[in-house]
């Protein structure tokens, strides 16, 4: 896990200090919404649980950088990071996927696992092994005045992009005909596979998106986190969390899970900043054995 | 408390008999031995300690389908446990080793019991959640542990004098192994074995006939548990050093991957796996820093096209040999 750090303060009052953890919390919240989206979807259709998503988000974050210091644009940044990271998902989907065919989850959670070793490493190839600190884009380089507090306009940005993003994402799942098949699969694969959707080209598209989101959460990361060679294994976990919390495979209820996690995290963390990992876990842990099928999936839907 | 395990006795597959991986190993320890060599019979030792950690995962993966993320937080708190009570509480290194089985029986059945309602994918997630934070808590408590700059712990101060040399060690260690090794064997061909691969494989069926899923899981995840944290003694007296990222949930990744590699449910195949990994790892990490990505296509290539592992290749290739002298 990485550590989020406060933002600056106007006034030091009590009440400041809440707003900002709260603020805090929504933006490392928007920013695990966006990967464990990914891996709740991949999940729903596919029934893979992507251990390479987080090694996605890296390559992301990395290559929005790349990208971001020749063309000096934020925009351009994030669009190559969800593409090449996208052809990333098609190429494992065809080498790695579909050769294993109907295999047992734990094969597919080793397969990925194999796919995780590879990126992590091809990224140090690549790119070497230091850390490096983004810039992001110029006009968000200062801070917003909210009442009493001062907060960094870029984390706002966060929030903002992660909100039309995943508005469009529900809206596209939830009235688009397309976004019907893949609920349909979801329901019950075989049923719609006998009313002839067909459920192989669907997947490539759903670990598209999976894909571009990682990618573009890893972009948002770059200057708000840090690019480093070690961000996959915190973000996984995080965001393995969130699915877990929520239940997986639904995308309203990862909203609700990034939600607890995220501020869960930032107020343990100005409470009492050495235990906030801890805090979350013990949170999450206690959630799963009350709960084993998630805390924000209706009871009794399957 | 499980039920009637007698019934179980004659049932289900003979275990493979693959003891040419036990009589390679032995061969490399003699090896080591003789050669006099102090870094053959550290690497020896390194090879025989994620051999058994990889052999101890097998229990729960290969025989039970239970993909638990916590064996890493075992291999370490052993090491651990077996550190703290030698320096600090200043006990034998028996009363230590004492510590240590008790300790990692009472971690495990409480991770058993926790697991004990999840299945596959769950079951992977909850664990690599309390393995993560056994792992945070081994940082912050550094008056404990050392925190994340990890601790020294000579032999010379842990073991007696006669057990401390390289040679001595590397014997005792040996030892140990084997003993393991084949007490994990006989415990999985014994009718509890065979329950306990019955859950994998029919747990509805099983339930039926009157056995308690939940006591056949928790007993398992202790079996599988004692030996990880003995692995992961074996592996801090060899390395003189321990720190958190013996922890951490890669560690349980890699012996994953050698268990793989090597064959799942055989016991012998988590043996050979680990250690093969720790070979290649020496031998290729020479050559270049990124060998893991070696690795990962390696991995990616066992499950896809050999999911029984090199022993299943062997088992393969000697029935084929067989029905050719009968032909």
């Amino acid at each position: 896990m990485c550590s989020v750090g406060s933002a600056t303060l106007g006034r030091r009052d009590r009440m400041g200090v809440v707003v900002i953890d709260v603020l805090n919390g929504l933006t490392y919240a928007a920013l695990l919404l966006v990967v464990a989206a990914g891996l709740s979807l991949l999940f729903g259709f596919l029934h893979i649980v992507n251990f390479a998503h987080g090694a996605m988000y890296m390559v992301g974050a990395y290559v929005a950088m790349t990208v971001g210091s020749h063309t000096h644009s934020f925009a351009l940044a994030v669009l190559g990071a969800i593409v090449v990271v996208g052809l990333l998902t098609i190429v494992m989907k065809l080498v790695v996927l579909r050769p294993l065919g109907d295999a047992s989850p734990t094969d597919y959670i080793l397969v990925t696992f194999g796919v995780l070793l590879i990126l992590e490493n091809a990224v140090r190839v690549i790119w070497g092994t230091s850390s490096f600190t983004v810039a992001g884009p110029s006009s968000t380089n200062g801070a917003v005045e909210i009442g009493d507090i001062r907060y960094p306009v870029y984390r706002l940005l966060i929030v903002g992009i992660v909100a039309v993003v995943m508005g469009a994402l529900a809206a596209f799942i939830r009235f688009s005909a397309t976004g019907r098949q893949i609920r349909a699969v979801v329901e019950d694969q075989e049923m719609a596979k006998c009313i002839g959707i067909n459920a192989a080209r669907l997947s490539i598209l759903v670990l598209v998106i999976g894909g571009g989101l990682a990618g573009l959460g890893g972009a948002l990361a770059g200057p708000y986190l840090g690019v480093t060679p070690t961000m996959d294994e915190s973000i996984l976990v995080d965001s393995f969390l969130v699915v877990i919390v929520s239940g997986l495979g639904s995308l309203g209820a990862t909203f609700g899970g990034a939600c607890l996690v995220g501020v869960v995290y930032t107020l343990g963390n100005s409470l009492a900043s050495s235990y906030s990992e801890t805090l979350v876990l013990i949170v999450v842990i206690v959630a799963l054995i009350w709960r084993p099928d998630g805390v924000f999936v209706r009871r009794g839907a399957e | 408390m499980i039920g009637h395990l007698s019934g179980l006795r004659r049932f289900g597959p003979k275990q493979p008999r693959d003891s040419s991986v036990v009589i390679a190993l032995l061969a490399l320890v003699g090896y080591a031995i003789l050669s006099e060599s102090r870094y053959w019979m550290f690497f020896t030792g390194m090879l025989l300690a994620y051999g058994l950690f990889a052999a101890s995962l097998d229990v729960l993966v290969g025989y039970g389908a239970l993909l638990a993320f916590t064996q890493s937080a075992l291999f370490g708190i052993g090491g651990y446990v077996l550190v703290y009570s030698v320096l600090n509480l200043h006990v034998s290194i028996l009363v230590a080793a004492a510590f240590v089985v008790v300790g990692a029986l009472a971690l495990s059945v409480v991770i058993g019991f926790a697991a004990s309602r999840l299945r596959g994918i769950q079951l992977a997630i909850v664990t690599l959640c309390i393995g993560q934070l056994l792992w945070n808590l081994a940082i912050q408590q550094a008056g404990l542990t050392g925190g994340d700059t990890g601790r020294v712990a000579l032999r010379s101060q842990l073991l007696p004098a006669w057990a401390a040399s390289p040679r001595a060690f590397l014997a005792l260690a040996t030892a140990v192994v084997v003993v393991c090794v084949y007490s994990l064997r006989r415990a999985m061909g014994s009718s509890f074995g065979r329950a306990f691969s019955a859950s994998r494989d029919q747990e509805g069926r099983l339930q039926y006939l009157g056995f308690s899923i939940v006591a056949i899981r928790v007993i398992a995840f202790g079996i599988s548990g004692i030996v990880a944290a003995i692995a992961g003694c074996i592996f801090t007296l060899q390395s003189q050093f321990i720190d958190p990222t013996s922890m951490y949930w890669t560690t349980t990744g890699i012996a994953l991957i050698g268990l793989l590699v090597g064959g799942q449910a055989t016991i012998f195949g988590g043996l050979l796996g680990g250690a093969l990994y720790v070979g290649l790892e020496e031998r290729l990490s020479n050559v270049t820093q990124n060998w893991q990505i070696a690795l990962g296509i390696v991995l990616v290539l066992v499950v896809i096209y050999a999911p029984e592992g090199l022993l299943g290749l062997g088992r393969v290739a000697r029935k084929a040999r067989r029905r050719f002298a009968d032909a």
